[in-house]
């Protein structure tokens, strides 16, 4: 196990592939919350910038970081199928790793991106909340924090889902092309067929709802209409926010579909010639 | 003598296209195995399956004594078909993959370098290497870690006279040092200098196998003259223990069989009244057999 980590640590920390794209996360992802963090909107007593301050900050750069997840697929399946073009994989059996180890190696990296990924959000989500936040207190800041371990879960099954697309052809441009199909319009045209019962559980569905957007107004406007009509959420009351899967059925779904991931990646690399 | 690998029914068909069919040999300790054969005959295909890259489609292979079927891969050094490397990485990062994936090694990366004259070049990104250079890299990570047994597939690919007498010498010294090693090459000048044993292989079946000096002394060729062609032909044709292979305007190559020699050929033609006006022995190369073997598959 420990050379596996360590032989899949060389090959993707100086993969160009690899550094290209995690600066080109880290730098968008900086670039809407510095974006976010300035702006000033103030509409008729609502301030916008609340979502920024502790506990809504972790669901909001959450929700943020959720928008780059595909970005992460992307680099996911450049890092499968570069083994495929490089004949890497072939040249590793040959040197005496498994199948198994193989698929396990890529686990690791994508478990290890999905936890920087996790690690930039809480530390965007420190900063911002402590500038934000006025009045700092122990109960704020650690509520909402279950946002991350829930974010690590849905960048590392976008990514093992990349992974599954990248074994299965082999060729990046495919593989890339074909993830993309699959979230737009693919699954939703199936989601617009099944019944509606079977539609919150479509893969893409149960790992992107695992972020939902921040219920901005309702935040902003939160404060205002407790007082008035002593809710705990008011948007709810009022219709503006949809039934969603609660957020721990959603996670052990997600954590079934990453599991079937790795499943069917397991099937078709041992079926696999390299 | 102990079995390092034993071979037995293996095929492989892609879609309805065999590759290999049914093919079995052993390979015994310290033996060094050319697999021979035109191309697509098969060879890359066996090698490729005996190391578990590509499953069988029928028999087994079973390495080490081990299961039928197991891989050994971290006992057993290989270079198939090109060299595959990581481009971004240095030569050092490369082969550091190589020793952890075989789980040892790591001490030898400057030493194996050094054996295939890349030492200078350690820190060279594999992509700015000529081909050349990346055969010998692919050279060095079959040897890293003291492996058991060599798997070359064509090894001298891309190599210059000095890089091909480097690979030769380095085969030498590894069979000498008892090391069981399998080559697959179209060089069979080479072949015949390094390895013990043969397995010669057309169009995925196997031909011909045994020792080299076995198949060497199989059967002798000669060139016959004479002034006279046609009554040549026919006294030759009389003689059962010579088979003409070729016919040129002056002269005639037959094969002998192993119960007769030249000078008796000879005396056979005086006695029927076709003196030879020359004997020409040829000296038996593993090429002619090789040659000979495929041109007789192919009349059958």
């Amino acid at each position: 196990m420990k050379s596996i980590v360590k032989i899949e640590k060389i090959k993707t920390l100086y993969s160009p592939a690899f550094r290209t794209i995690i600066i080109l996360h880290a730098s968008l992802f900086l670039a809407v919350i510095l974006i976010a963090g300035s702006l000033r909107i103030n509409i008729q007593g609502v301030y916008i910038e609340k979502i920024l301050q502790f506990p809504h900050v972790w669901n909001t750069l959450a929700w943020i970081a959720s928008w780059f997840n595909l970005l992460l697929g992307i680099l996911a399946i450049i890092l499968v199928t570069n083994e495929f073009h490089y004949k890497t994989f072939r040249k590793q059996l040959i040197d005496g790793l498994s199948r198994g180890e193989l698929l396990l190696g890529k686990v690791f990296i994508f478990a290890s991106i999905a936890i920087y990924t996790m690690l930039l959000v809480f530390a965007c989500g420190l900063v911002m909340g402590m500038v934000k936040t006025s009045g700092l207190n122990m109960g704020n800041f650690i509520q909402g924090l279950g946002f991350l371990p829930v974010l690590f879960l849905q960048s590392l099954g976008y990514m093992l889902l990349a992974m599954l697309f990248g074994f299965l052809f082999k060729n990046t441009a495919l593989s890339i092309v074909s993830f993309i199909l699959y979230f737009f319009p693919i699954e939703p045209i199936i989601r617009a067929i099944i019944p509606d019962m079977a539609v919150k559980f479509m893969p893409a569905k149960v790992i992107a709802n695992l972020t939902p957007m921040p219920d901005f107004i309702g935040i902003s406007m939160g404060d205002m209409l407790q007082v008035t009509q002593g809710s705990t959420n008011p948007l709810q009351d009022i219709g503006l926010i949809s039934e969603t899967m609660p957020l721990l059925q959603a996670s052990t779904l997600a954590i079934g579909y990453c599991l079937v991931f790795i499943f069917v990646t397991r099937v078709i690399a041992k079926r696999a010639s390299f | 003598m102990e079995n390092i690998l034993t071979v037995s029914g293996l095929s492989k068909w892609f879609g309805s296209t065999k590759a290999i069919e049914n093919i079995s040999f052993e390979v015994a300790k310290g033996q060094v195995v050319g697999i021979l054969g035109p191309n697509g005959s098969g060879k890359t295909t066996t090698l490729s399956t005996i190391l578990g890259i590509r499953h069988p489609s029928q028999g087994t292979f079973s390495w080490f004594n081990l299961a039928a079927g197991l891989t050994a891969n971290k006992r057993i050094g290989s270079l198939i078909e090109v060299p595959y490397f990581y481009p971004y990485l240095n030569l050092k990062q490369n082969l550091e993959l190589v020793a952890l994936a075989r789980g040892n090694g790591a001490h030898d990366i400057d030493s194996v370098l050094q054996v295939v004259g890349l030492l200078t070049r350690s820190q060279s990104k594999y992509y700015t290497l000529s081909l050349g250079m990346k055969q010998r890299l692919a050279l060095a990570s079959a040897l890293l870690g003291d492996p058991e047994v060599l798997v070359l597939d064509e090894p001298t690919n891309g190599l210059d006279p000095e890089g091909i007498a480097d690979v030769r010498r380095i085969i030498t010294e590894q069979s000498q040092r008892g090391k069981t090693i399998i080559l697959a090459s179209h060089i069979l000048d080479e072949v015949e200098k390094v390895c013990s044993h043969v397995v010669i292989l057309k169009e995925g079946n196997i031909i011909s196998k045994g020792s080299v000096a076995e198949l060497l002394t199989q059967k002798q060729t000669i060139s016959i003259f004479a002034d006279d062609m046609e009554m040549l032909t026919t006294a030759l044709n009389s003689i059962s223990e010579v088979e003409i292979v070729d016919k040129k305007p002056d002269s005639i190559t037959v094969s002998l069989s192993e119960t007769i020699k030249p000078a008796q050929v000879n005396a056979r033609l005086v006695s029927m009244g076709v003196p030879p006006s020359g004997i020409m022995e040829h000296k038996t190369t593993l090429e002619t057999q090789f040659l000979e073997l495929i041109r007789k598959e192919h009349e059958d």
